[in-house]
């Protein structure tokens, strides 16, 4: 540590540095000169910008450095001289065994580093293979969901909000204003999930803000709707009124697009919230295998792919009833693979509305697509389950038809839905 | 020995959690079901003279689907008068299953 204090760099130290700079004239010395010359040819582009004018001088420059590199290779070569006239002492030297250990870590290292870029590279090409490039998007839409956000209160207000998020995603971000909503319920934001998750197969960033209203916002936070979106970090939440399961084609494994042991889960959470104790609730359990068996086979357009679908339950704790939501984003039971020619003939030669269609399919009055015995049973048991009470308020959404089975009214809507919601409740 | 009943607890023998209508649509089908508990149930009853008792109970609910497959099918495959004499079936938990069941049989082999 040197004795010296260090001057303290002031402005004003720093000012009076400056002001006195303007007097200099460089080095006056014979070794200040010759340093400030080194220091112009220490790499020689100040000296070639200098000399540009004169080439002779540049080729000059140029044999100089090569004579400089040819007497620099002769010095380093004079260790292989001395290594020639003293073999063993680098045979020696080389041989050791903390020489070949060190070898030998090295080798290691550098095969395990090779692996590590071969691995990543195959990977890197396998993921370029499978995932075509997709460019983000730079603009954003806003969109305000309706105030009373609810696919059976509120159908088409609902409908258009939720298709008008699916077209705008195709071209632009999309945020979604859900702050005026004061009145919420589990189907819409099943239906909510179901369009975001839909969406984001494009290259789309959906986001959103919450209910300004209490209850809507407690509705959202507590629905499960938190588990399948980004949340800010460190928020505090949890879902203790409802869940949300899906099956989305990424799991496109068939098996698992059946999903008994999910449907049971459901109940029992919905149970449990109604009763304080999980316990089975057949009707129920019956209309989510039906739903899940429908998708499986009538959702798509032909017969091969298998739509994804969303399912989830909601404990209403004010109206002591659990809410079940189903939601599959197929082509709806008027375009469906085998049912769609008998259905569009009749509706095309004015014999029955669509509405009128989904009622006769609710009594079991339009006979199966599969044209196989003892088939066609799912939507009619479903109505026979609310007919007797087994569960309440069922409602199916289909394309443009909303059809309540327990009021038995049957409505052609504005707005068409892609895919099919079923919506029932259950309580004590 | 003349076996008077033969008892088929669904719950116990097969899954508490049963599945789809096929096979190729998940675990714990009414077709499984059909194949490997009612159909050997029903022949040895049937052989012996006894009725097949199947018991419900005890499952957390049933798929219309899976029913169908498993009792109207046995139906297809025995008729529906073979199965009436050798077939009784009881649930407790969701009593309308029986009438749902016995529907199913009567109703096997019609082309909705």
């Amino acid at each position: 540590m040197s004795p010296a204090k260090k001057p303290m760099m002031t402005p004003r130290k720093l000012a009076a540095n400056r002001a006195n700079a303007r007097f200099s004239v460089g080095p006056t010395t014979v070794e200040g000169k010759e340093r400030i010359r080194a220091a112009n040819i220490r790499h020689r582009f100040h000296l070639r910008a200098l000399l540009a004018r004169a080439p002779f001088a540049v080729r000059l420059l140029d044999a100089l450095v090569v004579l400089a590199a040819y007497f620099r290779q002769n010095s380093v070569g004079q260790w292989d001289v001395w290594a020639r006239s003293h073999p063993t002492a680098v045979k020696k030297l080389i041989s050791q065994p903390k020489w070949k250990g060190h070898l030998a870590s090295r080798s290691r290292s550098q095969q395990k580093a090779i692996h590590r870029f071969r691995l990543h590279e195959s990977e890197r090409h396998v993921r370029a293979a499978s995932e075509p490039h997709r460019k983000s998007f730079k603009k954003t839409s806003f969109i305000e969901a309706p105030q009373k956000f609810s696919l059976i209160e509120n159908p088409n207000g609902t409908i258009r909000f939720l298709n008008t998020i699916k077209l705008e995603a195709r071209t632009r971000n999309v945020s979604v204003d859900l702050s005026k909503v004061d009145f919420i319920t589990p189907d819409a934001i099943a239906g909510l999930l179901a369009t975001i998750h839909h969406s984001r197969v494009r290259p789309a960033v959906i986001y959103g803000n919450c209910p300004l209203d209490d209850r809507a916002r407690d509705m959202l936070n507590d629905s499960g709707f938190r588990d399948y979106v980004y949340n800010p970090q460190g928020r505090p939440y949890r879902p203790p009124m409802g869940t949300v399961r899906r099956r989305v084609k990424a799991q496109d494994v068939l098996h698992s697009r059946f999903d008994q042991f999910l449907a049971d889960d459901l109940v029992e959470f919905g149970t449990g919230k109604l009763y304080g104790n999980p316990r089975p609730n057949g009707p129920s359990f019956s209309v989510l295998c039906e739903a899940m068996l429908n998708t499986f086979t009538h959702a798509s357009r032909n017969s091969e792919s298998h739509e994804p679908w969303w399912a989830s339950v909601y404990y209403d704790d004010e109206r002591q009833r659990v809410c079940f939501t189903f939601v599959d984003q197929g082509v709806g039971i008027f375009q469906s693979y085998g049912v769609i020619s008998r259905l569009r003939a009749w509706a095309e030669l004015n014999i029955f509305s669509r509405a009128q269609i989904l009622e006769r399919l609710f009594q079991g009055k339009i006979p199966s697509s599969t044209n196989l015995p003892g088939r066609g049973n799912g939507i009619p048991g479903m109505y026979e389950h609310c007919k007797t009470h087994r569960i309440h308020s069922l409602v199916v959404l289909t394309n443009n038809v909303l059809g309540e089975a327990e009021k038995d009214r049957y409505e052609v809507l504005g707005e068409s839905f892609r895919g099919t919601l079923l919506y029932w409740e259950i309580m004590k | 020995m003349i076996l008077q009943r033969v008892e088929l607890n669904v719950a116990k023998e097969f899954a508490r959690i049963p599945g789809p209508r096929k096979r190729a649509e998940g675990e714990f089908s009414g077709e499984e079901f059909l194949e490997t508990q009612l159909r050997p149930r029903f022949i040895e009853a049937q052989q012996s003279g006894a009725t097949l008792h199947v018991n419900l109970d005890g499952t957390v609910g049933y798929g219309t689907s899976f029913l169908e497959e498993a009792f109207g099918g046995l139906a297809r495959e025995f008729g529906v008068r073979e199965v009436e004499q050798h077939l009784e079936v009881t649930c407790t938990d969701e009593p309308y299953l029986q009438d749902q069941i016995w529907k199913y049989i009567r109703n096997a082999n019609k082309i909705r």
